[in-house]
């Protein structure tokens, strides 16, 4: 708003490292998932290790090529609110290598979660062999190892240019950064497709949803603004940022939270209805398969954690504008994705031999918090690499000006 | 003495930074009937004002909640009691379809009410005294302009003229009931 009288910056706040206990916390999580994964292993059950070791893996992917894609969104919308957010949505990507690679891993285990990759149940199954040019082991490695790989090559090249305007200053690297942002969503949307195609859909091989990428992607992001609204929320509750990041920020960051809560029930509850009313036996049996073999009470707490305990709590002014509120509830929404990954692959597994029955997910929400460990240490790693606010981006002003 | 027809105090700013500035001074100075006119709306000058927060959420809430009775009750009825058809061998109240429509419903009397109440409580809860019509017209075009009005309990018009000049306001000047200058 106040273009016209420029006020002086307050003082750059420096690095922002992650405080001792949280580094702490994060590497005994890491540990007690990779035990958690050892001792799976090590009883033989290797369809529950290996869908603890896929949802973990997702999970923590997701928060990763959020940050790319959250970082080109913003920048093609011209997403000035967000500019003193942006290092921690850049080191969100740093993930993307050692998470690609280990994601990449989930493919070892690809016997005992797609029974896609079996050539003998291929030979026996119409359905499968139909889907086999795109359902095959080779395909799976290369189109997912070649997506990853693209996405940390774009989230490299994005950093190099905010780098670059951190040395140069200039309207140069904002520029620059758009154009790519704009390549990147094209490649992004198809990748990203692929990706949850051969990870999540493919678990149940049989079935298809042509709402499946789209809930997927919504479900990536709704978690990455809830990350970040974390984030946020944690800076301004310690006043790390002062004067850089303060309750109109959060207020912005909370509406984002809210939003993609509101927008996840909607393609949620469109798949839902959908399947519902055309009522076509290879469409239901995704959701029998839920409701079966003691599944439905876990289907049916995805709505109330993934929706409406967030969307109430998020829905006065007052909660996005408080960390103490927001933080809380952006870890709910956190739980949630878990919860919902946790919904989608333990029914899944199984097939063929006796299908997975419904349990408390102990040894998932291990991995799970290991992978959440693992990143949260990477993420740390990234954030003290440089000035915890780009000082030089030309949008910074309106950024500092923002009113939510 | 003022003559008995005035209306209160204008002046205005060139600035949307410096009306907002003025704002939190008026406010801090403990006048309660002023308003500012200004060609857009001013991010933070509702707390500048000191205005407190508006209830017509409470009404988009209330009429939220009145569009999904409104939508359940309509097509149970309508689909269970009224007139009962098989659509695919669904239930007649088949929960899951009823959901667009109640969606909907909740969204367009939130929506439209509430624009509804606020057209309503913005013509009722201005200040006690407007300026008159077309008394500053640069108020619709590049001036923010302050108006005090005469109604305000500490109500002086020396006084507030003064004040309104301090602030650094242009073109300050006493406003009788035909708009013109009383000064």
């Amino acid at each position: 708003m106040s273009h016209s009288h420029a006020q002086p910056l307050p003082a750059p706040p420096g690095r922002l490292t992650l405080p001792a206990p949280v580094r702490g916390l994060a590497a005994l999580l890491a540990a007690a998932g990779a035990a958690a994964l050892a001792w799976a292993f090590s009883r033989g059950e290797t369809g529950l290790a290996w869908s603890a070791y896929l949802i973990g893996a997702f999970f923590a992917l997701g928060l990763g090529v959020f940050g790319v894609a959250w970082l080109a969104i913003l920048s093609l919308a011209r997403g000035d609110w967000a500019v003193t957010m942006r290092r921690p949505t850049e080191a969100m990507t740093a993930w993307l290598l050692p998470g690609g690679l280990l994601t990449l891993a989930v493919g070892l285990g690809m016997h005992s979660l797609y029974h896609w990759s079996h050539p003998e149940v291929v030979a026996t199954d119409a359905l499968l062999a139909h889907k086999a040019p795109f359902l095959n082991p080779a395909m799976f490695w290369s189109l997912t190892a070649a997506s990853l790989a693209l996405w940390a090559l774009f989230a490299a090249r994005l950093v190099a240019i905010s780098r670059r305007q951190d040395r140069e200053g200039g309207i140069a690297a904002s520029r620059a950064t758009r154009t790519l942002s704009a390549v990147f969503l094209v490649v992004f949307a198809l990748t990203f497709s692929a990706v949850s195609f051969y990870l999540l859909l493919s678990l149940d091989a049989h079935w298809f949803s042509t709402m499946f990428a789209v809930l997927v992607f919504t479900d990536v992001v709704q978690t990455g603004v809830a990350f970040l609204a974390v984030v946020a929320g944690l800076l301004v509750a310690s006043r790390k940022l002062e004067g850089f990041l303060n309750e109109n920020h959060l207020h912005a960051i909370g509406k984002m939270v809210f939003a993609w809560t509101g927008f996840w029930a909607y393609i949620y509850f469109c798949q839902y209805m959908l399947i519902w009313y055309a009522n076509l036996p290879e469409e239901t049996v995704y959701f029998l398969r839920r409701a079966d073999n003691g599944w439905l009470p876990y289907l049916l707490v995805l709505p109330l954690v993934k929706f409406a305990i967030p969307f109430l709590l998020l829905l006065p002014r007052a909660a996005k504008r408080n960390p103490r509120v927001l933080v809380p509830v952006s870890g709910l929404v956190l739980f949630a994705q878990f919860w919902e990954l946790y919904v989608m692959v333990g029914p899944a597994i199984g097939h063929g031999g006796e299908a997975a029955h419904g349990h408390l997910p102990v040894v998932e929400l291990a991995v799970t918090l290991g992978f959440l460990g693992l990143f949260t240490l990477v993420f740390g790693w990234a954030l003290a690499r440089q000035e915890a606010v780009p000082l030089k981006e030309p949008a910074l002003a309106a950024c500092l000006d923002y009113h939510a | 003495m003022m003559p008995i027809s005035t209306k209160g105090v204008l002046g205005h700013f060139c600035e949307p930074d410096e009306a907002l500035a003025a704002a939190a001074k008026v406010r801090d100075a403990g006048w309660k009937h002023f308003d500012f006119l200004t060609p857009f709306p001013i991010h933070g000058m509702e707390e500048a004002m000191g205005q407190k927060r508006s209830w017509i959420p409470w009404a988009t809430g209330a009429l939220a909640l009145g569009g999904i009775l409104f939508a359940q009750g309509l097509q149970n009825y309508v689909m269970v009691f009224d007139w009962p058809m098989n659509f695919g061998g669904k239930p007649f109240a088949a929960w899951p379809s009823f959901v667009p429509i109640t969606f909907e419903a909740m969204v367009f009397w939130a929506a439209l009410g509430s624009a509804l109440v606020a057209v309503i409580a913005g013509k009722r809860d201005t200040v006690p005294q407007p300026p008159p019509m077309l008394v500053e017209t640069g108020a619709t075009v590049d001036r923010f302009a302050l108006w005090i009005s005469a109604t305000d309990p500490k109500w002086n018009a020396a006084e507030a003229e003064a004040f309104v000049r301090s602030l650094g306001a242009h073109g300050v000047r006493l406003v009788d009931a035909e708009g013109g200058n009383d000064a």
